[in-house]
C-alpha cells in the first residue's frame, strides 16, 4: 500500500508557474534597478536632447509648385480622365496624373490624383491635403470629377469599373484649367562619408493615353480648347503628343505643408526625436532580459526550478510572459513620459508650426510611436531572455544582443553609404526602431510595422531555439 | 612581478574564450572594413564628394572593439564568477601587482591582435577599393603605410583598441559582474554616437564628439578635413586615455579596499 499525501496539491499549472516566475523576477534586486534605470535614462535623455536640439524659425516658402502641365480650359462641372501607361521611377515622390487647377500661375489652388513610384496613389489638394489612395502603380486609369467646389477622385484598372478614392473641397473659379501634371522632386545624395547630404534635380516622365475631358463642348479651334503645354514654376520639361498618346515630362514638386513630399525645413522627425532616450533604455532592458535568461544557470537555481516544475517549455513560456509584461508596462511609462517631457524643450527650441505642427499623445502617429516603443522594449527583453537562455553565460549573450542593437546604428551613420546603411536598418534588430518614425525621410529604410516585424522575427526564432535547447540540454 | 605576469599570461592563454575573442577581433574588423569599402564607390558619387579612404578602410574597428571589450571583460571578471580570484590573491597577495600584471598582459595581447586586424583591413581595402573607382586618377592613390597620415591612422587605431581594452578592464574591476560591466562599457561607447543623430545644434554636436570616449578616440583615424574636426587626432586619443586612466584608478582603489 502506498502513501498518498492528503494535502491538496497546489499543482504546477500555468497560474502557479506564472506566480513562481513573477516572485523570482520581483525579488531580484537587479530587476528593480533595471526598471528604475530604464524609465530614468529614457526620460532624462529625451529631455536633455530636446533641450539641446534646435531649429531656425521657418522663413522659407510655404509651398512649391513646379511641374509640367498639359492643360485645356473647362467651365463649370465636368470630368478629366486619363490612363497612365507608364511612369519613370525618377524619384520615389515623382508624381503624375490628372489635375484641376484654378489657373496656370504657380500657387493657384488645385486638386490632383497623382501616382507616385514609391508611395502609391494620392489625392492631393491646395498644397495641404494628401489622401492615401492605396499602393497602385502604372498602368492605372485615373479620373477627377468637379461638382461645384467638390473634387472627387476615382481610379480603375480597366477603365470600366471605377473606385472612389476620396474627395476634397476647394474654392475654385467657374473656369478652370484641367489636364495632366508630371513632376519629380530633387533627389537626395549623401556627400562624403558623414551624414551630410545634398540634392540633385530629377526629371519625371509619364505617358498617358485615353485622355478625355467631359463635357468637351469647347471646340479645338476656340481659345482654351486645344491642349497646351506649360512649365509651371521653374521646371525643366517637355511634351509630345502622337495619336492620343501624351508623353509629358516635368521636374519639381506640387506640395506644401501637410503633403508628405514637401522638402521643408520640417524634415526632422520630432516625434521620433522626442523618444530618443529609448535607445539608452533599450540597453538596460536587453541586459535585464539576458540576465533573467542566463542568471539561473549561474547560481544553479535552474535545477531547483526544473525540479519544481519539470515541464521546461512551460517554465520558459511563463518566464517570457512575466518578463514581457513587466517590461511593457515599464516601457510604456518610460516612453509616454519621455514624449510628454520632451515637448516643452522642442517648442522652446523652434519646433513650432507651420513646419512642425503641435502634436498630442492621442494623435494616431504619436500613439503608434509611444505604444510601439513600449512593445519594442518588451520584444527586446524577450530577445535578450532567449539569447541568455541559449548561451547561458551572461557575458557572451550580452555582447551578442547589445552589439546587434548598437553597432549597426553607429556604423551605418558613420561609415557606410546611404544604401548600405538602409540594408543594415532593414535586416538587423535595429529595424525595430522604425516603429518610432512618423515622417518619411531620405534615410527611411523600412515601414514602421515592417521594421517591428523584423525584430519580432529575431525574437521568435531565438525563443524557439531556446525552447528546444532548454528541453534537450541538462540544466 | 615577472611571476605575476607569467601567471596572468597562463590564465589568459588557457581560457577558451580568449582564442574566440582573438579570432573575432581580427575577423570582425576585416569583415566590416571589407563590407564598408565594398559598398562605397567613387564613380557614381557627386563630383564634390571626397572620401576619407584610410578611415573608411579602418571602419571595421566599430565591430572589432566589441570583441576587445569581451576579451578584456572576460580576462578580469571571469575570475570573480568562478571565485578563482581568491586563489589568485592567496598566491599573490599584492593586489595592485595582480591588477598591473593583468592589465599588461591584456594590453599586450590586444596590441598584437589589433595590429593584425588593422593590417588585414588595410590589405582588404587595397584589394577592394581600386575596383570601386578609388584610383590615383580620381585622387585616391593606393593606401600605403609610407604615407605619414595613413600610418598615423593605423598606429592610432591599434592604440585606440588597446585603450578600449584598458577602459573595459578598469570598468570591470569596478563593477565585477560580467554582465553589468559589459552593458556599462558598450553603453558608454555606443550610446553617445547613436544619440548624436538627434542633436543638430552644432556646439552640442561638437561637445559630444569631443567628450565621448568612442568618437574622441576615433578622431585618430581622420585624415581629411582636420580643421573642421571637433577634436584633434592625438588630443582625442588623449581624452579616451583619460577615461581609461580614470576607470583603472577607480578599479585599483576598489580592488584594494574591497573584499574579493
Amino acid at each position: 500500500m502506498s502513501y498518498q499525501s492528503t494535502i491538496p496539491s497546489r499543482g504546477d499549472g500555468p497560474g502557479a508557474l506564472l506566480r513562481a516566475e513573477w516572485t523570482k523576477l520581483r525579488t531580484v534586486r537587479g530587476t528593480g534597478i533595471c526598471v528604475l534605470l530604464t524609465v530614468a535614462l529614457t526620460v532624462l535623455l529625451s529631455v536633455l536632447l530636446s533641450n539641446i536640439a534646435s531649429t531656425d524659425p521657418y522663413t522659407g516658402p510655404r509651398y512649391t509648385d513646379a511641374f509640367g502641365f498639359v492643360h485645356r480650359q473647362m467651365t463649370g462641372d465636368g470630368t478629366v480622365t486619363a490612363r497612365i501607361a507608364s511612369q519613370r521611377p525618377s524619384q520615389e515622390w515623382a508624381k503624375a496624373g490628372p489635375i484641376i487647377k484654378a489657373g496656370t500661375d504657380p500657387g493657384a489652388t488645385y486638386a490632383a490624383l497623382l501616382l507616385t513610384p514609391g508611395h502609391g496613389l494620392r489625392l492631393e489638394a491646395a498644397f495641404s491635403t494628401s489622401i492615401d489612395g492605396g499602393a497602385f502603380r502604372a498602368p492605372q486609369w485615373l479620373r477627377l470629377r468637379r461638382t461645384g467646389d467638390t473634387i472627387t477622385g476615382f481610379d480603375s484598372a480597366d477603365g470600366r469599373n471605377w473606385r472612389r478614392v476620396g474627395s476634397v473641397t476647394l474654392k475654385l473659379p467657374p473656369t478652370v484649367q484641367v489636364g495632366l501634371a508630371v513632376t519629380s522632386p530633387p533627389g537626395t545624395v549623401k556627400v562624403g562619408s558623414g551624414s551630410q547630404t545634398g540634392t540633385v534635380p530629377t526629371i519625371g516622365r509619364a505617358t498617358f493615353d485615353n485622355v478625355s475631358v467631359r463635357p468637351g463642348a469647347v471646340s479645338a479651334g476656340s481659345p482654351g480648347g486645344a491642349w497646351r503645354y506649360q512649365k509651371v514654376g521653374a521646371s525643366a520639361t517637355g511634351f509630345s503628343q502622337s495619336a492620343g498618346t501624351f508623353t509629358v515630362t516635368g521636374s519639381g514638386d506640387i506640395a506644401g505643408f501637410g503633403t508628405p513630399s514637401f522638402p521643408s525645413a520640417g524634415n526632422d522627425d520630432i516625434i521620433a526625436n522626442s523618444l530618443a532616450g529609448v535607445q539608452a533604455g533599450l540597453v538596460v532592458v536587453l541586459a535585464l532580459g539576458v540576465i533573467v535568461g542566463a542568471g539561473e544557470y549561474r547560481t544553479a537555481l535552474a535545477r531547483t526550478t526544473f525540479t519544481a516544475s519539470p515541464r521546461r517549455g512551460q517554465v520558459l513560456a511563463a518566464r517570457t510572459i512575466v518578463l514581457a509584461t513587466t517590461v511593457f508596462v515599464t516601457g510604456l511609462a518610460a516612453s509616454a513620459s519621455a514624449y510628454l517631457a520632451a515637448q516643452p524643450g522642442q517648442h522652446k527650441n523652434g519646433f513650432v508650426p507651420p513646419a512642425y505642427p503641435h502634436t498630442s499623445l492621442t494623435d494616431p502617429l504619436v500613439l503608434r510611436a509611444v505604444l510601439g516603443s513600449a512593445l519594442l522594449f518588451a520584444v527586446a527583453a524577450v530577445l535578450g531572455l532567449a539569447i541568455g537562455t541559449l548561451v547561458r553565460r551572461p557575458a557572451p549573450a550580452l555582447i551578442l544582443v547589445l552589439a546587434a542593437f548598437l553597432v549597426p546604428q553607429v556604423v551605418g551613420s558613420a561609415a557606410l553609404s546611404v544604401d548600405a546603411q538602409k540594408w543594415l536598418d532593414r535586416l538587423t534588430p535595429v529595424a525595430g526602431l522604425a516603429i518610432q518614425q512618423t515622417r518619411i525621410r531620405f534615410d527611411t529604410a523600412i515601414s514602421p510595422w515592417g521594421g517591428f516585424a523584423v525584430v519580432c522575427g529575431y525574437a521568435a526564432v531565438a525563443l524557439i531555439a531556446a525552447a528546444i535547447t532548454v528541453r534537450r540540454r541538462d540544466a | 612581478m615577472l611571476a605575476a605576469l607569467h601567471m596572468e599570461w597562463t590564465k589568459l592563454r588557457t581560457m577558451r574564450s580568449t582564442a574566440w575573442c582573438l579570432l573575432a577581433v581580427i575577423g570582425l574588423s576585416i569583415g566590416l572594413s571589407a563590407y564598408a569599402t565594398g559598398t562605397t564607390d567613387a564613380v557614381h558619387c557627386a563630383p564634390h564628394c571626397s572620401f576619407d579612404v584610410p578611415r573608411l578602410s579602418l571602419s571595421g574597428v566599430y565591430l572589432g572593439q566589441v570583441a576587445v571589450v569581451a576579451l578584456a571583460a572576460l580576462a578580469v571578471t571571469s575570475e570573480y564568477d568562478t571565485m578563482m580570484i581568491r586563489i589568485t590573491l592567496a598566491a599573490c597577495p599584492r593586489r595592485l601587482t595582480v591588477l598591473a600584471a593583468k592589465l599588461t598582459v591584456v594590453t599586450a595581447f590586444v596590441l598584437g591582435s589589433a595590429t593584425m586586424a588593422v593590417l588585414g583591413s588595410l590589405l582588404a581595402s587595397r584589394v577592394i577599393l581600386p575596383g570601386n573607382g578609388f584610383t590615383a586618377a580620381r585622387g585616391y592613390p593606393l593606401l600605403s603605410l609610407s604615407d605619414p597620415v595613413t600610418a598615423r591612422a593605423c598606429i592610432g587605431t591599434v592604440l585606440y583598441l588597446a585603450l578600449v581594452a584598458l577602459l573595459s578592464a578598469g570598468t570591470c574591476a569596478i563593477i565585477r559582474h560580467t554582465g553589468w560591466s559589459v552593458t556599462a562599457i558598450l553603453g558608454l561607447l555606443f550610446v553617445p554616437p547613436i544619440l548624436l543623430q538627434f542633436v543638430n545644434n552644432p556646439s552640442w554636436h561638437d561637445r559630444i564628439l569631443r567628450y565621448s570616449p568612442m568618437t574622441a578616440g576615433q578622431a585618430i583615424q581622420v585624415t581629411k578635413g582636420l580643421r573642421q574636426l571637433a577634436v584633434g587626432p592625438w588630443q582625442g586619443l588623449a581624452i579616451l586615455a583619460a577615461y581609461a586612466a580614470a576607470a583603472i584608478v577607480t578599479g585599483a582603489l576598489v580592488i584594494r579596499c574591497r573584499d574579493a
